[in-house]
């Protein structure tokens, strides 16, 4: 964005307003009478604005950057353009501000290849096509029983401090790894997680497909309220370069709280909880812009946070509405130690499983099968009766199913070893009192396996690219020496 | 009506804050007061002049004082401003030239605001209604300066 003085602005465009009040971050000024929305607005003092909107009394600004706080009497400017970004690949491994320029520095990308407007119309139904292709998040429970499509909106929720975030950053470095592009929107974040959240990225090498997009908890509530926005525009960038491209919102609740002090400041009339009566307009116009596109993808993944686990909340539900599924973190399961805390039976993947093989969704369909009984089985074992052989060898099974859905917050499982480690504990290869505890290192086995040796890559890729499971199960059986070797099983 | 008659008196933004507040005030006190003592309330309020400019003015309409002084006050109150930045100290008889030009070309109800800034050299700067018009000399000068640089470019 290059902002031009408040004397140019004045000089060029002829037109000046005074601001006559103050209300936070917005203010009201007369004035500029050929003023357009969402126009980027000049202050004398140096500060920026955007119109928000237009009344009789006068032109509403949003401010976006304040060096000093605005004054009644401060005059204003128009820019006579809208609010832009100037994008260009060299966003690639950056961290910026929801006005596009550089995190910290506030200086600008270099080498900006174009220019395009932060407020966007969604593209038409014609552009967009199926979601066929699935979309690997590298988290097992996820990829297995609540599997996503690329172009896909799922909703990530659940309470503060569970576990939202460690699934965004795994899926953000699985796609990023697959050769996708990542655009993170850090809504209100803390420096510190900022400055957390880079070394992640770096750490796991995957910086140069990434654009980090922030806005600090010290920012005003205009730039704030943008930097979604600003996500999905580069998003869209990146899109028409024909990437696929992963949009994260983190957070869209505290997004909607800014957006409401903005509202309850310009006098809108307040609804449920205080909210404005555009606050779903403002999420669905957003969520719009993501789907499979005939050039493209852009696969969102929104998160929302709740309060006591009320996955009814406004907010949430509104997300939920306009999105295609959502994973839901339990705070129960939580406390019982399972990483991710995801609850299978309250997430939903509306479009995700379309876009699996058949292998897959027999596997699918299968495992919900079965964690549905387990938990059933696992009600009836509060009566205390006696229990058969084959209850008991079920209820092995779910313990080992459970472990194997435990996965370290850094670690990312490909999508074939999630499907052989399941293989492997569905034809019970792993056995004895402490099988639960081998999870873990068969588990870094096999993806050690799967990263450094083409042949045992080649051998789980076949595995998952057959079309029958009982094929598949029967071949995992019949090649249960090798892999047990490859495994550091017994029986090898 | 009793604003136009003191339109004479009220050529900058301020004055025109001082008058509608007297007016306002003078209206005020006078609710209670016998005719009497009318003349003596408004030359408190409005000085000597302008009290008799208003005792001089017989309105058509039969409206009371009271009346008069009220809608005046409210009139003055939101008389359009135009701004206006010079570079010398306005006098009263740049002010008075000033407003009497604003007047007959833009309006009769029309107040300035003045500001002095020396940097625009000379010349002036002018605000109304939204738009903003630079006659300074500053500009002209920056404007020289870089049509002269251009022109020795091309020579280059």
């Amino acid at each position: 964005m290059s902002i031009v003085t408040f004397e140019q602005a004045l000089e060029k465009n002829g037109e000046i307003g005074t601001v006559d009040e103050v209300y936070g971050s917005l203010v009201v000024a007369s004035g500029l009478p050929s003023i357009t929305p969402n126009e980027l607005v000049l202050f004398e003092q140096g500060q920026t604005g955007m119109v928000f909107s237009l009344t009789q009394e006068g032109v509403e600004i949003l401010i976006l950057t304040q060096s000093q706080p605005i004054q009644v009497g401060t005059r204003a400017a128009r820019s006579a353009r809208p609010l832009t970004l100037k994008l260009s690949p060299s966003l690639l491994g950056k961290s910026v501000s929801a006005l596009g320029t550089l995190w910290g520095s506030g200086s600008e990308i270099k080498g900006a290849k174009e220019e395009r407007m932060i407020d966007q119309e969604p593209l038409p139904l014609m552009s967009r096509e199926l979601v066929t292709q699935p979309f690997v998040t590298g988290v097992t429970m996820v990829d297995l029983v609540v599997p996503l499509g690329k172009g896909q909106r799922e909703l990530v929720v659940g309470d503060h401090k569970i576990g939202k975030t460690s699934i965004l950053l795994q899926s953000m470095i699985a796609h990023a790894r697959r050769g996708g592009i990542v655009v993170y929107a850090g809504v209100a974040k803390r420096s510190t997680e900022v400055a957390t959240l880079e070394q992640y990225i770096k750490t796991h090498e995957v910086d140069g497909q990434v654009v980090l997009v922030f806005s600090g908890s010290a920012d005003t509530a205009g730039l704030i309220y943008l930097t979604p926005y600003t996500a999905m525009t580069m998003a869209e960038y990146f899109r028409d370069q024909k990437k696929d491209v992963l949009v994260v919102f983190d957070d869209l609740t505290i997004h909607a709280k800014f957006y409401r002090e903005i509202s309850l400041l310009a006098r809108r009339y307040p609804g449920r909880s205080a909210y404005p009566g555009d606050i779903f307009s403002i999420h669905a116009k957003l969520m719009e812009r993501a789907g499979n596109f005939a050039n493209g993808s852009i696969t969102a993944l929104p998160v929302a946070e709740t309060v006591m686990g009320n996955i009814a909340g406004y907010i949430q539900t509104n997300l939920m509405s306009m999105t295609d599924g959502h994973i839901y973190f339990d705070a129960d399961l939580f406390n019982q130690a399972k990483r991710p805390a995801i609850n299978p039976f309250l997430s939903v993947t509306r479009v995700g499983h379309q876009t699996q093989t058949s292998l897959l969704r027999q596997l699918s369909r299968e495992l919900s099968n079965f964690l549905v009984n387990l938990t059933k089985l696992k009600e009836l074992l509060h009566f205390g009766g006696e229990l058969t052989d084959r209850v008991k060898r079920g209820l092995d099974k779910g313990e080992l199913i459970e472990a194997l859905f435990n996965q370290p917050d850094d670690l990312v499982v490909p999508l074939a070893v999630s499907g052989v480690l399941l293989a492997v504990v569905w034809n019970e290869m792993l056995s004895g009192p402490d099988a639960v505890a081998q999870i873990p290192e068969v588990r870094i086995r096999l993806i050690d396996a799967y990263g450094h040796d083409q042949g045992w890559r080649d051998y789980m890729d076949g595995l998952m690219g057959m079309d029958n499971l009982e094929t598949m199960l029967t071949k995992v059986k019949t090649d249960s020496q090798m892999l047990n070797s490859l495994m550091g099983l017994k029986g090898s | 009506m009793l604003a136009d008659q003191l339109l004479p008196y009220v050529r900058t933004e301020e004055e025109a804050y001082w008058i509608s507040e007297a007016l306002a005030t003078a209206a005020q006190v006078l609710g209670g007061k016998r005719s009497g003592e009318v003349t003596k309330v408004l030359a408190e309020h409005l000085g000597k002049e302008l009290a008799e400019e208003v005792l001089g003015y017989r309105d058509d309409e039969g409206e009371d004082r009271v009346t008069q002084l009220k809608s005046a006050s409210q009139a003055i109150a939101v008389l359009p401003v135009v701004a206006l930045t010079v570079a010398v100290r306005p006098t009263e008889r740049l002010v008075n030239r000033v407003i009497a030009w604003l007047r007959q070309h833009v309006g009769m109800h029309v107040v300035v605001r003045l500001h002095y800034s020396q940097p625009i050299l000379g010349g002036a700067t002018v605000e109304w209604q939204g738009r903003y018009v630079d006659v300074s000399l500053r500009k002209k000068l920056s404007q020289y300066i870089e049509e002269k640089k251009l022109a020795e470019w091309m020579r280059l």
